[in-house]
């Protein structure tokens, strides 16, 4: 009888000590560990404390344990859905911290580079693969003459737009920076831009293409600075 | 009495090899999410050891209960070693959890 009883004790003492580990884990923000991971792994512990006693009690009371034990062996048996929960508890838990901080993270980055846009004194605009302009900020827009804010006014410029390694070429300007997007990055690439009224400013533009959402290249990130800034206008 | 007793012996023979079975199930999808969480290597392996010991000891009281009287001798011995299984995954949980909560004290920077 105490042999029986000592080696159902060992169960007992090891899952009772995991129950008070278990408990212990603080659950806080940052953490790995959540309320519902933390109730299904000491759940799951609590199947085998039971079952630890049950057998326990079993050795005293004979007749009352074969009268449970088929609730014991379905209580053990909750032991297998407990551990998987716990687990995928912690999983998604995870999951959801990550995402969390990713979008702190898009966040931060988003008004860093908003910043890095506006306080740059260099032009910085976004070109589609059709060569529009999707985004300019305000040094772009000044040495563009864009004074509208509306993104219509980006689409349709009068402006013509001409590489200057193409000015003593048949090459007619274009109304749209598609000169700018190629799948090659440009350095110090030379362009005229014109308006109707004769205006005109050569600009120094460095382009770096990049993906669209599907893996295709077709949209460019060009900055520019212009390159006589006193004498380039002429009205 | 006897009809009762059939019923109570064939229901814990089937929840003991159901039991198995949902466990070895379980252990790929267990293993398959346990792979993705960031927690130490150490803390891993000591929860897969405890999963293990416990599913080591649902095969073993399958077995004791197809084959139990059958060990003679051996019996005792078996019954000690599957106790001792299961109290070798009640210490590696224990052991997993107590170094979670330090990883978890160490990762939000918290005091004890």
């Amino acid at each position: 009888m105490t042999w029986s009883v000592a080696e159902d004790i060992a169960p007992l003492l090891s899952f009772a000590l995991a129950m008070v580990a278990v408990l212990a884990i603080p659950v806080r923000p940052g953490g790995i560990f959540n309320r519902t991971a933390k109730g299904f792994f000491a759940a799951s512990i609590l199947c085998y404390i039971v079952s630890s006693v049950a057998s326990i009690l079993g050795h005293y009371y004979p007749a009352a344990a074969a009268a449970i034990d088929p609730a014991i062996v379905s209580i053990e048996l909750l032991w297998v859905p407990f551990i998987v929960f716990g687990v995928y508890a912690l999983y998604s838990h995870q999951q959801l911290t990550d995402a969390v901080s990713s979008r702190h993270a898009v966040k931060k980055a988003g008004e860093m580079l908003e910043s890095v846009m506006e306080t740059a004194p260099a032009g910085i605009m976004v070109l589609n693969d059709a060569g529009a302009i999707t985004f300019a900020n305000g040094e772009a827009r000044r040495l563009l003459d864009i004074v509208d804010d509306s993104p219509s006014s980006l689409m349709s410029p009068d402006w013509s737009v001409r590489l200057a390694e193409d000015h003593d070429q048949a090459t007619p300007s274009r109304r749209d920076f598609k000169v700018l997007v190629a799948p090659d990055a440009r350095h110090d690439a030379r362009v005229r831009v014109s308006w109707p009224n004769g205006w005109h400013r050569h600009l120094s533009v460095n382009t770096a293409p990049f993906e669209d959402g599907v893996g295709r290249v077709g949209d460019a990130v060009a900055a520019f600075v212009e390159r006589e800034p006193a004498a380039g206008i002429v009205r | 009495m006897i009809g009762g007793a059939v019923i109570a012996v064939s229901h814990n023979v089937v929840s003991n090899a159901f039991k198995l079975v949902a466990a070895l199930a379980f252990l790929p999808v267990m293993f398959g999410i346990g792979r993705n969480i960031r927690i130490p290597e150490a803390i891993r392996k000591a929860l897969i050891l405890g999963v293990l010991a416990i599913v080591a000891s649902f095969a073993m009281t399958a077995i004791d209960q197809q084959v139990g009287t059958q060990l003679g001798a051996y019996d005792l011995l078996f019954r000690w070693v599957r106790h001792l299984t299961v109290a070798l995954g009640g210490c590696s949980f224990a052991w997993a959890a107590w170094k979670t909560r330090d990883h978890e004290i160490a990762m939000t920077g918290g005091h004890r």
